[in-house]
């Protein structure tokens, strides 16, 4: 086990240098820089931003002293906050981290009921309803999803019927986490739930189901005790992806919700060549990636005994 | 006499698909007495697997659904009972144990929490003395090591580690009765013989009635008290095993014999089968269901169903026309061979 761990994370460090790297050089043939802004500035200033923030360099000597410093965990200054990358991260990850918790909590739990209860009364109008709202969760982007829930939900309801229950943007009260969250799980839901009910119809019809009802069991217990935990295990699988989905899918909702996330500050510093704001936030989102799969398939091992983690 | 265990009256089981109503069995009657082996024989579709999961209601209701009938288990009438007095008969008055060994226990459970479950499940024993009691139900079937064992997980059995587990587990609340649904077909010969060691052993520990269901004649012999040989849904010849082995009446049990191969065959020798199908019991024929196949077949075996004719005194009887008293004799039959 031990052994299996240091190798994924020697993996992981190899995966997150590559990462940089390609990041690092595919940025920087982006045209334009960061300093090209509405306001015209005087070439003195120029040359001296450039020097401060060490762009006057050749790109590959900037690279080692990006790599130097990112080993001693210093992701660098915003070019454009002018403040620490690392704070910004830390800052902000923490509305983002929020609502990627409440989206994904939301998808598994109900995803995994909906799909689990519509394998269970196959046939029945809980099955059709609920393969409904999967098929929605799967084709609608969460982007229209969100612009529609804005406006039914957010502006609509307010208007006709003077219920103010759920603001369309914004940032701090629980009732401002709902449709964001909403929007931003309801895919992953879609996926979970899907897969819930294959694989659950699948181990409703194999052979231990069978022996479980000849030992005298109800139809609750065979449920609980015998197949949740086997039907489960692909759900385990993609949760990896799913968490990925999850996370890129903050960078547009964040967006339209107008929350202050991580997300959206990855998006702007794209659009603002924040050089060192886009690296920060890549190599944030990448090792947080690698974490969450490397969880996933500990996990795997921890709810299958077949599954051997050594090799 | 021994105690009476179970006893079947004329069953029929239909399944209702959407091609119409397959009747998988057609008027079963037997009895199994405490203590005693059944067999029951007969090729794949005859209705052999069904009868015996309807004894425990565990064929899924729709689409099975029992058209007639009576099943008296001990006290229990298990037609008239509900899913919920079947859960309490189910495991405890009879349990099964299956064909296939390696897909009938649940994966990601200890096996020592699988072989105890019916026994927390019907007595309310607490977690303690349920794991201590799985030990000693391992070391009954006479698995190795019961204490690391129980809390293995079945991957880490064999196929006959696993039913010997499986056995356990059926018996671990003593049931009256226990069906054995094919339960050496998936396991190789010599862990076979071992296992029906094994049974025949706690049948006569435990005075535990016993279903025998199988397609495997060799098996039949060694262990079982009576026989029951069963074609399309029906039983068409029932007795003890001698009379069933040396003295049968009935031409399907005459040809299941014939086709079983013989150790003192010559290599070229081909094995003998019998020809044809059985019948297609979405239209059940109206006479015998072993007409179409039958050397001796007359022509009232193609508009009539036989009764069983009782042949002495031991319970053998066999249903076939053959048996009526004014059946011709065979030379006038002009029977083909």
């Amino acid at each position: 086990m031990a052994r299996y761990i240091i190798k994924r994370v020697a993996y992981a460090v190899l995966t997150l240098f590559v990462l940089i790297s390609l990041t690092f050089f595919m940025m920087r043939m982006l045209p334009g820089d960061p300093f090209l802004g509405d306001k015209t500035v005087s070439a003195t200033t120029l040359a001296n931003m450039n020097a401060k923030y060490g762009l006057d360099q050749p790109v590959f000597i900037q690279y080692l002293r990006y790599m130097g410093n990112c080993l001693r965990g210093d992701l660098g200054m915003s070019i454009v906050y002018n403040r620490d990358v690392m704070g910004i991260i830390s800052d902000s990850f923490m509305v983002s981290a929020d609502l990627g918790i409440r989206a994904l909590l939301f998808a598994t739990i109900m995803g995994i009921l909906l799909g689990a209860v519509a394998a269970v009364k196959r046939g029945s109008i809980t099955d059709s309803f609920s393969m409904f709202v999967a098929m929605v969760g799967v084709s609608v982007p969460s982007f229209i999803l969100g612009a529609l829930l804005q406006y039914f939900l957010g502006l609509q309801l307010r208007k006709t019927f003077h219920i103010n229950l759920f603001p369309i943007q914004g940032w701090g009260s629980f009732n401002q986490t709902i449709l964001p969250a909403f929007a931003l799980g309801l895919g992953s839901l879609a996926t979970v739930s899907r897969l819930m009910r294959t694989s659950m119809l699948d181990v409703l019809s194999s052979d231990y189901i069978k022996t479980a009802k000849s030992k005298g069991l109800s139809q609750r217990q065979i449920i609980w005790r015998h197949a949740v935990r086997n039907a489960i295990m692909p759900v385990v699988t993609i949760m990896g992806p799913t968490v990925a989905a999850v996370l890129t899918g903050t960078f547009v909702i964040e967006s339209i919700f107008n929350i202050p996330g991580l997300g959206k500050y990855f998006v702007i510093s794209i659009k603002d060549l924040d050089y060192t704001m886009i690296s920060g936030t890549v190599v944030f989102y990448g090792g947080l990636l690698i974490l969450c799969t490397l969880v996933v398939d500990l996990l795997y091992g921890f709810i299958d005994p077949r599954v051997k983690l050594e090799e | 006499m021994a105690e009476r265990v179970l006893t079947i009256e004329d069953l029929r089981v239909s399944f209702d698909t959407y091609a119409g109503e397959v009747q998988a069995v057609r008027g079963v009657s037997l009895h199994v007495d405490a203590g005693e082996v059944l067999a029951i024989v007969g090729e794949s579709g005859c209705g052999k697997s069904v009868t015996a999961q309807t004894i425990m209601k565990l064929n899924p209701m729709p689409p099975a659904r029992i058209a007639g009938g009576k099943i008296q288990l001990g006290e229990y009438d298990i037609v008239a009972a509900s899913e919920k007095e079947m859960q309490k008969i189910r495991g405890k008055e009879v349990s099964m144990i299956f064909q296939d060994p390696m897909t009938c226990m649940n994966p990601t459970t200890q096996v020592g929490k699988q072989v105890i479950e019916s026994v927390r499940l019907h007595t309310k024993m607490g977690r303690k003395e349920a794991a201590e009691q799985a030990v000693d139900h391992l070391t009954r079937v006479h698995i190795p090591n019961p204490k690391e064992r129980v809390k293995q997980y079945p991957h880490e059995f064999s196929g006959g580690m696993r039913q010997r587990a499986m056995i356990a587990m059926a018996l671990s609340c003593k049931p009256k009765l226990l069906i054995a649904d094919e339960p050496t077909t998936a396991l190789d010969v010599t862990i076979q013989a071992q296992i029906m060691q094994l049974l025949a052993e706690l049948r006569s520990q435990m005075n535990t009635a016993i279903i025998l269901i199988t397609h495997d004649l060799g098996v039949v012999a060694g262990i079982a008290d009576r026989v029951a040989v069963m074609y399309a849904g029906k039983i068409v010849e029932t007795g003890t095993v001698n009379e069933i082995f040396y003295e049968h009446k009935h031409p399907y049990t005459e040809a299941l014999l014939g086709s079983l191969p013989h150790t003192d065959a010559r290599k070229q020798e081909r094995l003998i089968s019998i020809p044809g199908t059985p019948p297609d019991l979405l239209n059940p024929p109206k006479g015998c269901g072993f007409a179409a196949r039958c050397r001796h077949c007359m022509q009232i075996c193609r508009e009539e169903l036989p009764p069983a004719y009782p042949i002495g005194e031991t319970g053998h009887a066999s249903s076939c026309f053959l048996l009526h008293p004014d059946c011709p004799s065979a030379e006038e039959r002009g029977d083909r061979t």
